[in-house]
């Protein structure tokens, strides 16, 4: 009989999943590159004409399409590897429920900071291209500070981490009943056609972080809520049986 | 004996309907190192008690314990267990040198050489990907893992489906080898009973769910005995025996099959009938349709 310890086997699945998902790596990239063709062309602008001289035409260049793809990127990632396949593949090898959601955790944070410092980085990218490949008279650039960039990159992170574990949540609920399917279907249907519970309750949610200007204590808000969501899919699918 | 795994009363239903109990009341102890056949026919509950030690299924009522312990979503189970069947799933970007690298971490007594002459004789190319492979080719990439993790508990549920005939062979000739050269209690399913019935110790025959018999093969093939004669003097052997089966031939003779508990050698010239023993194959046969109370001729 071999006496295991349970963390050995959490990085044991980590580094599995690492090498298995690869996949969601390049799903990454492909989904920045895309965001990027996307915001070449600029998110905003306009033309300013002055009486005088001065003739004005700006177009402005921001990373909120990056951002967002990276979090529907995440969300995407979070709520498939709660599916049968790929429950299937940890139960290949040694696991637990418990080691399985602490190992896609720990994934989903790794994943999370990967997608954070790209997204950060492919701000910096289109700046780049811009200079590069167009002919800018003038480019008026908000370059980041090493300081504001790490601010930067943790509070997508916690954004991204956040984001992952709502979907890794909900897609368990998913799983685990049609009952609750239903129930979060009807839901998500209510706030798209802005029945004001619904809507409501999302929003109380939403500003309860988004409207957080404090790092610290907005990483307490994420951590405390990601703490809460894990608990419950945790003690959802205790005896879950393996659907093999 | 040291015990491996132990089943008390074991249930387990899927839902409310008769046909959704899976194991009915199911009691037996399996001794450490032994190979165990599970047979029994489609739906007899054979996958069910295996996953049920795997820690997979959780039972409905019982209680089991493997190696002392509740298997059910338990740790050190599962690190001293394997399941393996054609339903073994692998990310789909890992090479299956790579999964083999992977396995090598988790199972402490994996062996590498195991795993590479396993590929080698299995033909099974380590730059492929798992969905790549035929059906056949899968089955033996799962077994090659079963072997080399050399878990103290190794289950297999069909592992040869797929495979063609020579393959096969080589599985079983490996399976001898490996559990010889490593002993670990081994709990095998299969459809061919002919050509595992050399390499089983104890059998576990299921029926509806429920455990039949669990005696060692030299047993069954023992007690289980084929008589024939005319039909006089076979009615007169039958006597006082479990009669399994009964055929009258179309010359009017009479051909059947009996469990007894105390086989006599002389029994043949007293009662002039010709008694045979029975094949592994043909006794799970004869066992499973008198427990399913059939009489018809649907075992041939």
């Amino acid at each position: 009989m071999t006496h295991i310890n349970t963390p050995a086997i959490i990085a044991k699945q980590l580094k599995y999943k690492i090498r298995g998902f690869s996949g969601m790596i390049w799903t990454l990239m492909i989904v920045q590159i895309l965001a990027v063709a996307a915001a070449f062309g600029g998110t905003g602008g306009g033309s300013m004409t002055e009486p005088g001289p001065l003739n004005l035409h700006y177009t402005t260049y921001n990373a909120a399409f990056i951002i967002i793809a990276t979090f529907l990127w995440i969300a995407i990632s979070a709520f498939i590897i709660t599916t049968r396949a790929y429950e299937a593949d940890d139960y290949t090898f040694i696991t637990t429920r418990l080691t399985s959601h602490a190992a896609n955790a720990s994934f989903l944070f790794l994943a999370s900071i990967a997608g954070a410092v790209t997204a950060m980085l492919t701000t910096y990218i289109i700046q780049l291209s811009h200079l590069i490949a167009l002919d800018i008279d003038l480019a008026v650039g908000h370059p980041l500070s090493p300081g504001e960039f790490l601010i930067g990159t943790a509070g997508i992170t916690l954004y991204l981490f956040l984001i992952a574990s709502i979907s890794y949540l909900i897609g368990w609920l998913f799983q685990v009943s049609k009952f609750l399917r239903i129930v979060i279907i009807a839901f998500l249907a209510a706030v798209l056609f802005g029945i004001p519970i619904a809507s409501g309750a999302l929003e109380s949610v939403y500003s309860f972080f988004v409207n957080e200007s404090s790092l610290i204590i907005f990483a307490l808000k994420v951590i405390t809520a990601a703490v809460i969501m894990w608990s419950a899919v945790y003690s959802l699918t205790r005896t879950l049986e393996v659907r093999r | 004996m040291e015990t491996a795994v132990k089943f008390n009363n074991v249930t387990k239903k899927f839902g409310p309907r008769e046909a959704d109990l899976a194991l009915d009341n199911i009691t037996f102890e399996t001794a450490r190192h032994t190979i165990n056949g599970v047979v029994g026919r489609n739906g007899s509950g054979k996958t069910t008690l295996m996953q049920v030690i795997a820690g997979f299924k959780r039972p409905s009522s019982g209680t089991v314990e493997v190696f002392g312990v509740r298997p059910f979503n338990n740790l050190t189970v599962s690190a001293n267990s394997i399941f393996v069947d054609d339903e073994m799933s692998f990310p789909s970007s890992l090479q299956l040198n790579e999964i083999l690298h992977t396995a090598a971490t988790f199972y402490p007594n994996w062996s590498a050489s195991v795993a590479q002459d396993l590929m080698q004789s299995f033909r099974l190319p380590g730059d492929a990907r798992h969905q790549e492979l035929s059906k056949g080719m899968k089955s033996s990439f799962h077994a090659v893992i079963g072997l080399a993790s050399r878990c103290p508990i190794t289950l297999f549920d069909e592992p040869t489906v797929g495979m063609d005939e020579t393959v096969r062979q080589e599985f079983y000739h490996w399976l001898k080898r490996e559990y010889n050269s490593v002993p670990r209690t081994i709990f095998l399913s299969s459809h061919h009973i002919s050509e595992i019935d050399e390499l089983l110790e104890d059998i576990l025959m299921m029926d509806q769910g429920r455990l039949l018999l669990n005696r060692p093969v030299a047993d069954i093939r023992h007690h289980v005995l084929k008589v024939s004669g005319d039909a006089r003097s076979v009615e007169a052997y039958l006597g006082g025996k479990t009669e399994l089966y009964r055929e009258k031939l179309p010359d009017g003779s009479v051909f059947a099959a009996v469990y007894t508990e105390s086989p006599q050698a002389e029994d043949a010239e007293s009662f002039s009938v010709d008694i045979e023993q029975v094949t592994l194959q043909e006794a799970v046969r004869y066992l499973s349709r008198t427990a399913a109370g059939r009489t018809d001729d649907d075992a041939h």
